[in-house]
């Protein structure tokens, strides 16, 4: 077992429960966990290393949006643990499946042959079925967001063309400073006349 | 047919091997090892390393690690190997293997599971290992 610096501690500190493998071969490889006290954290389990008496599991924090990012290769694996945790955990666990202990380690002193390829992209097949499933969920929970946000669009547009028509209106039927309207670049400007509002001078 | 690990099988609340598990005559099978054919660890199930790579306890994971994984394709062992290794690091030349052995499976064998992507498939070994007496080290290739 390779030796780390790194701070014995008694316990994650979170609630885990496990949702499933990501990576399998006679035995997980790569598993994801999730926070049961946050819906926005995961964590994954990645094998690293072993002796005699102990097989050891790098643990690290994974946010949803960081998991979304990674799905669609934005991101990669050793990212995920290197550049988007400032500390990792390190588990011992026992062959009767028991912790034996756990250690928080610096993300820039985690032994390099702990560590994913720089190639270790998200693949679909390379990961188990379970992995596809959890991205196509993200990927409807992101499509849900769109359409909120498309409606949201949607709305101010509107919102902006009524404010275009006002501004058109006063434009068009009240004397402003001189000065002021070679300012005002078209009436569609309505933020800037929002935003400098007080300057305005209306005369009936 | 009796199965190497029949207590093993015994012991858990699942069917296992599952239903859809057969026997088959395979005439070319690769299975990932290491140096030396007669490294213990070559046959032995996940389930009876020590110590065993999991971190849970159900039966279904349990049936699962009793079996030994193995390949119909060459190139598809190799390629696995290196997808396993490019998220995994350099460690798992020490857990997983370090070569490729070729080897033969008839129907006394024992049960497989259906074969997947890359020519994997699962592999429950009958009492006395006989598939793996016909393994042998392929020299030309590392992994």
């Amino acid at each position: 077992m390779e030796k780390v610096q790194s701070i014995n501690i008694p316990n994650l500190g979170v609630t885990l429960e496990k949702i499933g493998d990501f990576l399998y071969h006679e035995g997980p490889l790569l598993s994801l966990f999730k926070d049961k006290n946050n819906q926005e954290n995961y964590y994954f389990y990645k094998w690293t290393d072993c002796d005699e008496e102990h097989n050891r599991w790098l643990v690290f924090l994974v946010k949803k949006e960081n998991l979304r990012r990674f799905f669609f290769k934005e991101i990669n694996l050793k990212q995920l643990i290197v550049e988007l945790n400032t500390f990792v955990f390190l588990i011992d666990i026992n062959d009767d499946l028991e912790v034996s202990q756990y250690l928080i380690v610096s993300s820039q002193d985690i032994p390099k042959s702990y560590l994913p390829k720089d190639t270790s992209f998200y693949k679909e097949g390379k990961y188990t079925e379970l992995a596809k499933s959890i991205k196509e969920n993200i990927l409807a929970e992101n499509d849900s967001i769109y359409q909120v946000l498309s409606y949201l669009t949607n709305e101010i547009s509107n919102l902006r063309e009524e404010q275009r028509k006002v501004t058109s209106f006063v434009y068009n039927n009240f004397k402003f400073d001189k000065n002021l309207i070679k300012t005002i670049p078209n009436p569609d400007s309505i933020s800037f006349l929002i935003s400098n509002h007080n300057q305005v001078k209306i005369y009936n | 047919m009796e199965l190497e690990f029949k207590d093993d099988y015994d012991a858990l609340s699942i069917k296992c091997p599952p239903n859809h598990f057969k026997p088959h005559k395979i005439e070319t099978v690769y299975r990932w090892t290491f140096e030396k054919i007669e490294d213990n660890r070559n046959f032995q199930s996940q389930y009876h390393k020590k110590p065993k790579r999991f971190h849970l306890k159900s039966d279904i994971d349990k049936c699962k690690a009793l079996a030994l994984s193995m390949f119909n394709d060459l190139a598809g062992a190799k390629i696995r190997f290196e997808e396993l290794a490019e998220d995994m690091g350099d460690k798992v030349y020490e857990n997983l293997g370090n070569r490729i052995a070729k080897g033969f499976i008839d129907t006394e064998s024992g049960l497989n599971g259906n074969i997947e992507r890359l020519g994997h498939f699962n592999h429950h070994p009958s009492k006395g290992i006989p598939a793996k007496l016909t393994f042998k080290i392929l020299e030309d290739q590392r992994l």
